[in-house]
């Protein structure tokens, strides 16, 4: 008890300090540490799926339909769900995707936009995130 | 004696984890993914290829084409002006040594629309709000301006002028890319200082 009280100003400091790390570094709502790192799958292309591969994944897969892509809902029925490309950082949408076990796939006519929406959620420390090429790649 | 032991352990302990985050501030993304998100996704980060087109025959100087092919690919073609960073290099190097004028445009392209995507939020995640991207890339490019051709009886003025655009962004690109290697680079600079000569500034 003596030795808190003399040292209680450390510990005070130790706490935030801790407390800060925990929150940055936990905190699924924002970027993570080291850019680089979470961007490394768009440097060897592995993050990119073509139609062919995403049928052959068996188990959870997810597919985002991301809204203008009529076809994408009809060829994956099961396991595709529509998400807003402008809200797709909603909290539910968020707690979607990380709560899913198996690949969650980005789908867009428009692949700039899976793209720039892959590098976003990617750096948010998304995992096992990937895009659908589109047919006419 | 036993509690400043678990303290100073647990100190330790602290300190390591703290030496293992990689806590480089500028390799990490600077902005709120709530505002970085509606930002990549307006139509005002990307450039149609005529626009690019138009600033090539006006010869902009605060536009800097980047070219984020590999090098090969970016020997045997590549658009007037730009400069050649291959998207790996671009991602793991700093940012600083190729963004760091913020005065001018920066504009990535690769052949299609996915790596100047990635570098467009790369760059603007980390602060650089001065990087666009060209719709399409290098084969909309190809599409637009280099095979462009009017099939119609009838032209307005407004389609001459676009027309005329593309035919003389088009004969850059073909100029600059008939040359050998050795010459491109000669091209370029006899290009930039004719336009700085325009501009009124002295050599």
């Amino acid at each position: 008890m003596k030795f808190l009280k003399e040292y209680r100003f450390v510990i005070f400091i130790v706490m935030i300090v801790t407390s800060l790390i925990l929150i940055r570094t936990f905190n699924q709502g924002n970027f993570r540490y080291d850019a680089v790192r979470w961007a490394e799958p768009s440097l060897s292309g592995s993050n990119i799926l073509t139609e062919d591969k995403v049928k052959s994944i068996n188990g959870e897969k997810l597919i985002i339909d991301l809204g203008n892509n009529p076809d994408v809902s009809k060829r994956f029925r099961e396991s595709t769900r529509v998400m807003d490309p402008a809200s797709i950082l909603e909290k539910e949408n968020i707690r979607i995707m990380r709560g899913n076990k198996g690949p969650v796939i980005l789908a867009s006519s428009d692949i700039s936009v899976s793209a720039r929406i892959w590098m976003v959620l990617s750096e948010m420390g998304l995992k096992n995130l990937f895009i659908l090429q589109p047919e006419n790649r | 004696m036993e509690t400043r032991k678990t303290f100073s352990a647990l100190l330790i302990i602290l300190g390591i984890l703290l030496a293992l985050l990689p806590l480089s501030g500028n390799r990490s993304f600077n902005a709120q993914p709530d505002t970085l998100l509606p930002e990549v996704l307006d139509e005002e980060t990307s450039f149609t290829v005529d626009e690019i087109a138009e600033f090539l025959v006006r010869e902009d100087s605060t536009v800097q084409l980047i070219d984020l092919r590999s090098p090969d690919e970016s020997k045997k073609m590549t658009m007037p002006g730009a400069v050649n960073i291959p998207y790996q290099d671009f991602i793991k190097k700093d940012p600083e040594i190729f963004l760091r004028d913020k005065t001018i445009k920066n504009v990535f392209f690769s052949n299609g629309d996915i790596e100047s995507s990635y570098a467009l939020v790369f760059a603007r995640g980390l602060g650089y709000r001065n990087t666009y991207a060209i719709k399409g890339g290098v084969t909309e490019w190809i599409r637009t301006i280099v095979e462009a051709r009017f099939t119609g009886d009838r032209i307005t003025a407004r389609e001459n002028a676009l027309f005329e655009t593309r035919r003389r962004a088009g004969a850059m690109f073909t100029e600059l890319n008939s040359l050998p290697d050795s010459l491109k680079a000669r091209f370029m600079e006899s290009k930039r200082f004719s336009a700085r000569k325009l501009d009124g500034g002295c050599e």
